[in-house]
């Protein structure tokens, strides 16, 4: 199986450098188009997709991660480096079990 | 504490005595499943942690020497040279499941090939940036297979710990209650059932000593 890339143009440019396929989008509307695209494809295992652009269409994101197993869906930081005081792992496991670890 | 309404009899006695049992014995399966569930969640956390910070910096790395080789060539030569790269990752799954939960492994294999451009024509930077991004691929594997554990993990332990404390605080002791007002109807009337009787008996009894 595949990577598949969501991100600005200049991530998809770096990602592209070691074969990965992506698609460069702009808008929200534009990243859920991509994404909907890369979900079809049976190929794809991993979906890189980029912290800002993920932000913009957190629903989306969210719902499939916790209804599909595949694709697996990755966040990462983009050239401006990680998006500020993003729910960090810790607080993000908090929220889902609903108690304090 | 809500106590069911239900009739006092021996067959509602003996039905909550089994569904009792039954909610305690489920009660002690899902602390179980909670316990073993939240060590694993403790070890994936520390993991995903390591490996989230680990891509952040790497990554950072990998778009400086982008930058650069942006700078020094140009952004349409870059993507000539993406275009001639001839590296095949591979992403290959397997599960393991935990707890009726089902957690991803994920393997990156990179397939290398010699690239389509000739040496010459790129500069270091991009040898550089090449380099770089491979490793974040690598880690990224890692990350996604740490990151989708522990949503999928957390939420269970969530759903887990839920219905461990409706069994503990709500559905037990609202049995339990049930279950004792039961027992003491029933000995009431049997209280009243042997007392009627001693009565009755005493009554013959005298009854027959008067005829005698």
């Amino acid at each position: 199986m595949q990577f598949y890339v969501i991100a600005d143009e200049n991530t998809v440019t770096g990602f592209k450098l070691v074969g990965l396929d992506g698609e460069a989008v702009e808008s929200p509307e534009g990243a859920r188009e991509a994404l909907a695209k890369a979900f079809e494809s049976s190929e794809i295992g991993i979906i890189i997709i980029t912290g800002r652009i993920a932000d913009s269409i957190r629903d989306e994101i969210e719902d499939f991660t916790f209804g599909h197993a595949f694709p697996l869906i990755i966040e990462v930081p983009d050239r401006e480096g990680p998006v500020e005081e993003r729910v960090s792992i810790r607080e993000m496991v908090n929220a889902a079990v609903g108690i304090k670890i | 504490m809500a106590r069911y309404e239900m009739a006092p009899t021996k067959t509602n006695l003996m039905k909550i005595k089994r569904d009792l049992g039954f909610a305690r014995e489920g009660w002690e399966l899902l602390d179980q499943k909670r316990k073993i569930l939240i060590v694993e969640l403790m070890g994936l956390i520390d993991r995903a942690v390591e490996a989230q910070e680990e891509v952040v910096a790497k990554l950072g790395e990998a778009f400086e020497a982008l930058d650069q080789a942006i700078l020094r060539m140009g952004r349409r030569e870059i993507n000539m040279i993406a275009l001639g790269m001839n590296i095949e990752s591979d992403i290959s799954f397997s599960e393991k499941r935990v707890m009726g939960v089902s957690l991803p492994r994920v393997r990156v294999r990179f397939d290398d090939r010699s690239p389509y451009f000739a040496a010459a024509e790129s500069s270091i930077w991009i040898d550089e940036a090449i380099k770089k991004f491979r490793e974040v691929l690598q880690l990224l594997g890692t990350l996604a297979e740490a990151r989708i554990s522990l949503m999928r993990l957390s939420r269970e332990v969530g759903k887990t710990i839920r219905r461990v404390n409706a069994l503990e605080k709500i559905f037990i002791p609202d049995y339990d209650e049930t279950l004792k007002y039961i027992e003491m109807a029933l000995e009431e009337s049997e209280r009243e059932a042997f007392f009627i009787l001693k009565l009755v008996k005493d009554r013959l009894l005298r009854r027959k000593g008067v005829t005698r």
